[in-house]
């Protein structure tokens, strides 16, 4: 799986966790399975075995009493044989229970008696019948007695392979096991004591029997040896044996006392050799013996007992532990679906609800809804963000579409604007001579105005009496306000014109219009210029204009004045006129400002200079192919059609005498 | 606008910073001269050293700040180039101002 989501990476993160557990838990479930089986099949081997053990204590019985029957005549009592054959039919059952599976133990029986005890018991009861003491009937007995003790020992040595095969160490239980065996050992020499003392002293003591046979002799050396040596071969096991005692379930070996069992036989032995007294130490030594068999057996039983405690309470221990490691697997394997289903509702879902809500805020889709806010702090920050840009990006796109529409609106105000000064500009040129013939004189004119309307303006005038006045004026600045100043200028420059009284100089006239113009409004440059074409006499006045410049027919350039205030600066300024012929051919070119001061893209100015420069290279050709390279060269220079400044050019030229009428 | 401006005594030194006094910012410069003129200015010296062109429209900013100051105030104009000092001679603005080859002269001859 590819770790690219968080989805995936959480999700993998969790079935990791929950499968790491799922495996444990399975394991210790199986151990736990396999131990109380263990357990269960170890409890019902060893009631098995018990059985095994049962039966052989059952045939050391059937084999005492036979034996003392034989020997002394004792009767027996007729159920004895029937709990032997008890005894093997309960092991025979248990072995199937115990499913011991591969046959051998049951061989083992089968070997032990079926095949030997019905003969062996045969022969004893024909015995039985022989005369009592008789040499046949001892050597019968003790044949007996020997095949008895022979099958006894199969058996404990069949209970021992059984004991073998099973699994004990690893339950714990191999010192019971032992102890146990001891016991049952101890039990068997005990029993087998009892049965040879007491033919022993009957053939010492009954008279039938006297002159008998020495063939059994009671072994009191045996006796104690064995004592002693059971004595020490359960001294490991001193801690179950408290463990029995404190538990109540019998005497302990403890309270089997080997030294007063050896020292009983001992009393009986020298009570007999003496000849006296035996009735007392035969009666001492039975109870003695017959306590420690008793206790013997009681401590095998216990045993048992506590072996099979110990394996049932194995079994109870693994099914409550298997019951605990289900409970945690259960509730473990809930916590992994409670987590999962946290994780992808309460932080993969709004995680994914938000992306696809950003996703769709990428795209400009501001109608998307945005999840519901989260009860998880990181999550609802981020929820409490993305309604935040939600917010932003509508105010956005408010702002945006108001931008639009003022933007369209100023667009289509500029147009109105622009619609309005192109209609004013072409009005504004229309009022200009453009070309014009007055009297002797004939008048060109170029005019570029930088921003639709132009501060600059001129006009030619015919006084009655012929003479031509010609004025050109330039408002400082240049668009609609100064082109408003402009037709006030000039209206107010053509008033005094048109009411100059007869014998008002140029220099006077202008005077009287600096007086007259409002001071709030802006000044403005004026040249202003009479020519009486009848005699080729000229007059100018220069108010803060650029000097006009005089083209000779022959060539030559003048330039005429050298400054003066404009109008509107100082109230009462004066100015002077300035005198100059203005023959046939001769030209005056009168020019604002914009254009010797037109910059180029270095920030150079044309110059006075060059204008003049240009005029001389000209100086025979017409007016409109000087004006037509004015064009070129102001173009040229400028390098683009924008202007700083208006510009305009005014040219008079005088007629030849034989073309002015 | 750039203007750098300086006091010497009673009289302020304003120095154009900017080398086009032209249309463009002709409307700045009559600001900041009415401006500190109404603040209480009488005697103004313009130092032009940086200025290499000036136009009619940066003309008509002075004398409009001329006419604002009237009678009892002076402008005086110190370190002409030679365009400016054209314009200045074409228009015949020694009528208007004082004008001065250098700020020092300019400053004896307000001080006198």
């Amino acid at each position: 799986m590819r770790l690219a989501t968080i989805r995936s990476t959480l999700l993998s993160l969790i079935g990791s966790l929950g499968a790491v557990l799922l495996v444990v838990v399975a394991l210790q479930l199986a151990n736990l399975r396999t131990l109380e089986q263990q357990a269960n099949s170890q409890f019902d081997a060893n009631l098995a075995r018990n059985q095994v053990a049962r039966g052989a204590l059952a045939l050391a019985r059937e084999r005492d009493a036979y034996y003392l029957a034989l020997a002394t005549g004792t009767p027996v009592r007729p159920e004895t044989a029937m709990e032997t054959d008890r005894s093997f039919a309960a092991f025979r059952i248990a072995a199937d229970q115990a499913n011991l599976g591969d046959g051998t133990a049951t061989d083992g029986i089968s070997v032990a008696l079926e095949d030997r005890l019905p003969g062996m018991r045969q022969a004893a009861s024909g015995a039985l019948r022989l005369p009592l003491g008789s040499q046949a009937r001892q050597n019968l007995a003790l044949r007996w007695f020997e095949d008895a003790s022979q099958a006894v020992a199969d058996l404990r040595i069949l209970r021992l392979r059984l004991l073998s095969q099973s699994d004990s160490i690893s339950l714990g239980l191999f010192g019971l096991y032992s102890l146990r065996t001891h016991t049952l050992n101890l039990l068997d020499e005990l029993m087998k004591n009892a049965a040879v003392v007491e033919v022993d002293v009957a053939v010492q003591t009954l008279p039938e029997l006297q002159g008998g046979l020495a063939l059994v002799r009671p072994d009191v050396s045996r006796v104690t040896e064995a004592a002693s040596e059971v004595a020490m071969s359960v001294a490991p096991f001193e801690e179950f044996l408290r463990a029995l005692g404190d538990e109540g379930r019998g005497p302990g070996i403890n309270s089997f006392d080997s030294v007063a069992y050896a020292a009983s036989g001992q009393r009986l032995r020298d009570a007999l050799q003496a000849g006296e007294g035996v009735a007392e130490a035969l009666a001492d030594w039975r109870r003695v013996s017959g306590a420690a068999i008793l206790q013997l057996d009681e401590l095998q039983a216990a045993t048992f007992g506590l072996t099979q405690d110990r394996l049932g309470a194995l079994a109870a221990e693994a099914r409550r532990s298997a019951i605990f490691w289900a409970v945690l697997l259960f509730s473990a394997l809930g916590i992994v679906i409670v987590a999962v289903r946290v994780v992808l509702v309460s932080v993969v879902g709004p995680l994914e609800r938000m992306r696809a809500a950003m996703l769709q805020l990428a795209e400009d889709n501001l109608s998307v809804e945005l999840p519901k806010p989260s009860k998880l702090k990181e999550i609802g920050a981020m929820d409490d963000a993305l309604r935040v840009f939600k917010a932003n990006a509508t105010r956005r796109r408010v702002l945006q579409k108001e931008r639009l529409r003022l933007h369209g609106r100023l667009e289509e105000t500029y147009g109105h604007l622009k619609t309005d000064l192109e209609a004013a500009a072409v009005i504004q040129a229309s009022l200009l001579p453009q070309q014009a013939q007055i009297a002797g004189i004939s008048l060109s004119s170029y005019f570029r105005p930088s921003h639709f309307l132009a501060g600059d303006t001129f006009d030619v005038l015919q006084e009655p009496d012929g003479r031509v006045i010609v004025f050109q004026i330039d408002v400082a600045g240049h668009g609609a306000a100064a082109a408003l100043v402009s037709v006030a200028s000039k209206y107010t420059v053509a008033q005094a014109i048109l009411q100059r009284l007869p014998g008002t100089g140029l220099a006077e006239l202008t005077r009287d219009i600096n007086r007259e113009w409002p001071s709030d409004l802006p000044y403005f440059t004026l040249i202003l210029a009479e020519i009486d074409p009848a005699t080729g006499h000229g007059t100018l006045v220069q108010a803060g204009h650029p000097s006009p410049l005089l083209l000779r027919s022959t060539g030559e350039v003048i330039v005429l004045g050298d400054g003066g205030l404009p109008i509107g600066v100082l109230p009462h300024a004066t100015f002077v006129a300035i005198p100059f012929a203005f023959g046939p051919k001769d030209r005056l070119l009168i020019a604002t400002d914009g254009v010797h001061e037109m910059s180029n893209r270095e920030g150079e100015l044309f110059s006075e200079e060059r204008v003049q420069d240009l005029l001389r290279t000209c100086a025979n050709r017409s007016t409109e192919q000087i004006l037509t390279q004015l064009d070129t060269s102001l173009r040229t220079w400028r390098g683009d059609d924008t202007l700083d400044d208006d510009v305009t050019i005014v040219v008079l030229e005088g007629k030849r005498a034989n073309e002015y009428q | 606008m750039n203007i750098s401006e300086e006091m010497n005594g009673n009289m302020m030194i304003l120095k154009m910073r900017d080398s086009r006094l032209d249309a463009s910012n002709a409307p700045a410069l009559r600001e900041a001269l009415i401006e500190r003129i109404a603040s209480g200015q009488q005697s103004i010296i313009l130092d032009l050293a940086d200025v290499g062109f000036m136009d009619s429209s940066a003309l008509g900013a002075l004398i409009a700040a001329v006419k604002r100051l009237g009678p009892v105030g002076t402008i005086a104009v110190a370190s002409m180039r030679t365009p400016v000092a054209k314009l200045f001679a074409l228009t015949k603005m020694d009528r208007v101002f004082s004008i001065n080859a250098t700020v020092n002269d300019a400053i004896k001859s307000l001080s006198a």
